[in-house]
């Protein structure tokens, strides 16, 4: 009688691994911008990512 | 229900409104001030609706009185940004406090509701202005507010955003996701200029949603460097994880590879076990359900020849 190969093929047990990854609230959470006039601060005519320091993060 | 909620708010004073549509969330703006769009982004200007409609998915109410008390005790604090807002949160409801350091004061402090469906936005007096015996309030439905209340909105809805550039031809969508410096807007600016007819929907962040099996990717009005935005959509079919390098290249990639790539790029909000595990659970049928590619591109003339025959030839 043959056996049925299916039947012996075990699944290898591989152990999880852990991998840390870095997450950046800059990068994804409305933080930088450098879109010059996403919105002029209110009140001026300056873009308020240049009031704040933030263009040249984000995008 | 919807059109009875702004009946309700409508019979109490006479409201001026418009409505932004973003990813098909139309927000409806509502306000006893003329609402001005002249301080928006260009690229906001696909996304306001002219004709404004009575059905929507997120009310954002602004109150006649203006900005006077917030929230800040600490002990509710989820979020800090460290630069511009922060997030509060006091049983059920969250509150945005739009702060840049500049000021002395909050410039806007949303109150939001019912999984962020129903937002009521407090102005301070920066964003009013008084004008032919009008008071106008410019819109503050716009970037960061309404970037942050449509990725708290959409995360329990079968939506994300992400930090990518995204494109389309004859209905089929592909995304480059990369993070600051990846070359999203320089390829962007390749396709544009080139005689392919790809249309791209964003040069920095875009908006996939899941309907039935198919995953959509959406042009939104925060758009990066070279401005790129269009309120268009198309059904995804490959993803490709974009770098700087020294010839042009696409090679597939296993889908652990794919996950990890895709964390660093998607916009979670990881201070609220509520809003993760549904991001997570979307990223993960994202990633088994589309092919994933690292497209490794110089700048070159060719570059969008050889995407254009990668997915004509592969996808």
């Amino acid at each position: 009688m043959e056996k049925d190969e299916n039947v012996l093929c075990k699944v290898r047990y591989e152990r999880p691994r852990l991998r840390v990854i870095e997450l950046k609230a800059e990068e994804v959470l409305a933080i930088g911008c450098k879109t010059q006039f996403s919105g002029l601060a209110p009140g001026s005519n300056t873009p308020p990512c240049m009031v704040r320091h933030c263009a040249g993060k984000g995008s | 229900m919807q059109e009875r909620a702004l009946k309700d708010i409508k019979e109490k004073e006479s409201l001026y409104s418009l409505s932004l549509c973003i990813a098909d969330v139309v927000i409806k703006v509502v306000s006893p001030f003329k609402i001005s769009i002249e301080r928006q982004d260009k690229s906001y200007k696909d996304f306001i609706e002219k004709s404004c409609k009575s059905e929507y998915d997120i009310l954002a109410e602004i109150p006649n009185e203006p900005l006077s008390r917030w929230i800040n005790n600490e002990k509710f604090k989820l979020f800090e940004s460290g630069e511009s807002w922060s997030l509060y949160k006091k049983k059920n409801d969250y509150y945005i406090i739009y702060f840049p350091p500049a000021f002395k004061k909050p410039l806007l402090v949303a109150e939001a509701k019912d999984e962020f469906s129903k937002v009521r936005i407090s102005c301070s007096g920066e964003y009013l202005e008084r004008r032919d015996r009008h008071l106008y309030v410019f819109n503050p439905v716009s970037y960061p507010l309404d970037q942050i209340i449509m990725i708290h909105y959409l995360a329990n809805r079968d939506g994300i955003l992400i930090h990518s550039a995204g494109i389309k031809k004859d209905e089929r969508g592909y995304l480059f996701p990369g993070i600051s410096g990846a070359g999203k807007s320089t390829l962007s600016s390749m396709i544009c200029e080139s005689d392919y007819e790809y249309n791209v929907l964003s040069d920095d962040r875009i908006i996939i949603r899941r309907k039935r099996d198919f995953h959509f990717i959406y042009g939104t009005p925060w758009a990066g460097e070279g401005g790129l935005a269009i309120n268009e959509s198309a059904c995804l079919k490959g993803i490709f994880f974009i770098e700087k390098g020294d010839r042009n290249e696409i090679v597939r990639i296993k889908e652990d590879e794919a996950f990890r790539r895709i964390m660093l790029v998607v916009s979670i909000p990881w201070y609220e076990k509520g809003f993760i595990t549904g991001i997570l659970d979307f990223c993960d049928s994202l990633i088994s359900m589309i092919p994933s590619y690292v497209f490794r591109f110089k700048i070159s003339k060719d570059v969008v020849e050889v995407f254009d025959e990668f997915v004509n030839r592969e996808i």
